[in-house]
């Protein structure tokens, strides 16, 4: 697979990990040329063991985690495109909503969270993150209903 | 709208106008060239060092044996102290090829390793740069006593205060920082691996 179809085709998915990590679409949008910076330098040493996107949404969520240490010190090339969310104006009240209790989660349950918005399958997100199937099974259990809970708590406000 | 697959579904239409393919090749290209060129001027920079060291130390007839080898032992101090910072510079292999808690491990180790790396790599820099330096100033004060005892003196006072003064506030800072983010890894690694977090 080339860059070009790669990007295209995950780059949305990407983006929308990362911003349900920092809830800002400035350094989601640093975060998703690192990703794509790692994806362009590795691309030709991509062994195949797993599938592409495990292994770009490894990257992903890896770049994501290691965010704690480089923020101070990263400071990405700046993109010409302003990136500002596109949605009906009924919506967007929900989804400023959701982004709001997603932000209020941990770091971990954001990523576990993100991955399971993007419909993956349990099994890809256990070896994306390392956990065992088991262990994804409970914990997306749990922050479902933690993401359910803050929603409904935040529209009754 | 409260189910979880209401949320899913709003959370995926959700669309942010991205950079096209040829601007996010762009800045790519960009981003890696001002790596390259950061790369390239720091290597040139440890060659030149290199080069003046060997310069210094074979070519330059002038002054005693004390004062060459207390040139080559400033410049060997400085090239280790060159080569923690080439350390740091060192990116991280493929990410792509581990998952997020082996990911956070390396992340881990890397930062206990940085502690040690520079606690040990100091000492020991900053032991040859003053072995260095007063071997180099030997030449210029043997003949005068009184010189001799006042240089020696202030390179004494000198290098105290730098390692009991500035030489701890340094390290606190930055430990202080590196350890903040080692809790920080060791913290996720548990909420990921804990099933009962």
């Amino acid at each position: 697979m080339d860059f070009d179809t790669l990007y295209k085709q995950y780059s949305p998915k990407v983006y929308r990990i990362c911003l349900a990590y920092v809830n800002d679409p400035e350094h989601a949008r640093d975060l998703l040329q690192e990703t794509f910076i790692n994806v362009w330098e590795s691309l030709s040493y991509f062994r195949g063991d797993a599938h592409i996107s495990t292994w770009i949404f490894r990257i992903a969520t890896n770049n994501c985690l290691r965010d704690v240490q480089k923020q101070k010190r990263f400071k990405m090339i700046s993109l010409p495109t302003e990136i500002t969310m596109v949605h009906e104006p009924s919506k967007e009240e929900d989804l400023n909503r959701l982004q709001q209790c997603i932000s209020e989660l941990e770091e971990n349950d954001r990523l576990l969270i993100s991955l399971v918005l993007e419909d993956l399958p349990q099994a890809e997100i256990a070896s994306i993150l390392g956990l065992s199937e088991i262990n994804t099974r409970v914990k997306i259990h749990r922050v479902k209903e933690k993401l359910s809970k803050k929603f409904k708590r935040h529209g009754q406000l | 709208m409260d189910n979880f697959k209401d949320m899913q579904q709003l959370w995926l239409a959700t669309n942010a106008p991205l950079p096209t393919v040829d601007e996010m090749k762009r800045a790519i290209r960009k981003y890696r060239l001002l790596h390259l060129l950061k790369t390239t001027a720091f290597l040139a920079l440890l060659v030149l060092l290199f080069a003046a060291t060997v310069f210094v130390v074979l070519y330059d007839s002038s002054g005693k044996w004390t004062t060459h080898l207390g040139e080559a032992l400033y410049f060997v101090a400085i090239m280790i102290l060159l080569s923690v910072q080439l350390k740091s510079l060192r990116r991280t292999p493929a990410a792509g090829n581990i998952s997020g808690i082996e990911f956070l491990n390396f992340l881990k180790k890397e930062k206990e390793s940085l502690i040690k790396f520079e606690k040990k790599t100091q000492l020991f820099g900053f032991l040859i740069a003053m072995a260095g330096l007063f071997l180099f100033v030997f030449d210029y004060v043997h003949k005068d006593s009184r010189l001799a005892i006042i240089m020696y003196a202030s390179l004494l006072l000198f290098s105290l205060v730098g390692w009991f003064f500035l030489r701890p506030v340094f390290m606190r800072n930055k430990k202080k920082k590196l350890q903040g983010e080692i809790d920080k890894f060791e913290q996720m690694t548990l909420h990921f691996t804990d099933k009962n977090l």
